[in-house]
């Protein structure tokens, strides 16, 4: 065997890529389906994930309760500002400057 | 082995179906495709690549398949410019030691398929479309896309390099 031409193990090994079977159908063209999920797929995700904020934020505190919703956030600005706001209108803070009283 | 080649090819997209994507013709080529992928790469995982890059290939170009006088011809071009450029891009390859897998491992054919590794990629295809695929000639100089009579002397020429390479 060692003293066999290279040609003649060249014809072998070519011989013997004849016994390998052909592998399993591999060309899988997409189906509909396929092209279906890259609609669906993030269309779904989005409503599930959409559905559990909405779920958590409008959930009552106790069965039967009324739904609280959040406070809008401009709102809740408005009423911080209000808080803080001096009981005292501003006209009247300036004339007291402008005469030299105290308020 | 014997192929019956069909000159139309007829694709169809199935619905709803999970399983027979490749129609009965398809799959005359695609073992067509495989052999000659096969007899130049030397190893099946390869051969497999190539064959799937050719069958991607016939299926967005089968107005040109549809189109050719001699389909077989036209394939067997395809698919050589395919695995030729395979080779080109797969160097360096894989440790030998991971070659061949799913076929028959001896000591002789992984000797052999190294020599083979060392030589050009065209030496390679005309090798294995000559002494695999038994072709003539003037199909060896289709498929490869060179004159009928400069097919003899690059045979030679690849025959001299294996045997160089062996004995180096």
């Amino acid at each position: 065997m060692k003293d066999q031409e290279p040609l003649d193990r060249l014809a072998d090994f070519y011989r013997t890529l004849d016994s390998i079977p052909t592998p399993p159908l591999a060309l899988k063209r997409p189906g509909i389906w396929s092209y279906l999920s890259i609609v669906l797929v993030p269309l779904g995700a989005s409503l599930i994930a959409y559905g559990f904020i909405a779920c958590c934020a409008y959930m009552p505190a106790r069965p039967g309760s009324v739904p609280r919703l959040p406070m809008p956030i401009d709102r809740l600005a408005a009423d911080e500002m209000k808080a803080d706001a001096p009981r005292t209108a501003p006209h009247q803070h300036a004339s007291v400057e402008k005469f030299g009283g105290t308020a | 082995m014997a192929i019956v080649l069909r000159s139309e090819l007829k694709f169809e997209v199935p619905l709803l179906r999970k399983s027979a994507f490749v129609t009965l013709e398809e799959a005359d080529y695609r073992e067509f495709v495989f052999r000659l992928a096969l007899a130049i790469c030397g190893e099946r995982e390869g051969a497999e690549d190539v064959a799937q890059d050719v069958l991607l290939t016939l299926y967005r170009h089968k107005g040109k398949l549809q189109a050719a006088d001699n389909p077989q011809a036209w394939i067997r071009r395809v698919t050589v410019r395919s695995a030729t450029r395979a080779l080109k891009r797969r160097r360096p390859t894989e440790p030998l030691s991971d070659a061949l897998q799913g076929q028959e491992r001896t000591a002789e054919s992984l000797e052999v398929l190294e020599i083979l590794r060392r030589l050009e990629p065209e030496q390679r295809a005309i090798l294995g479309l000559a002494l695999n695929q038994g072709l003539s000639y003037r199909e060896i100089g289709e498929a490869m896309g060179i004159p009928e009579g400069t097919v003899a002397s690059r045979l030679s020429a690849a025959k001299k390099a294996f045997q160089r390479k062996w004995e180096e």
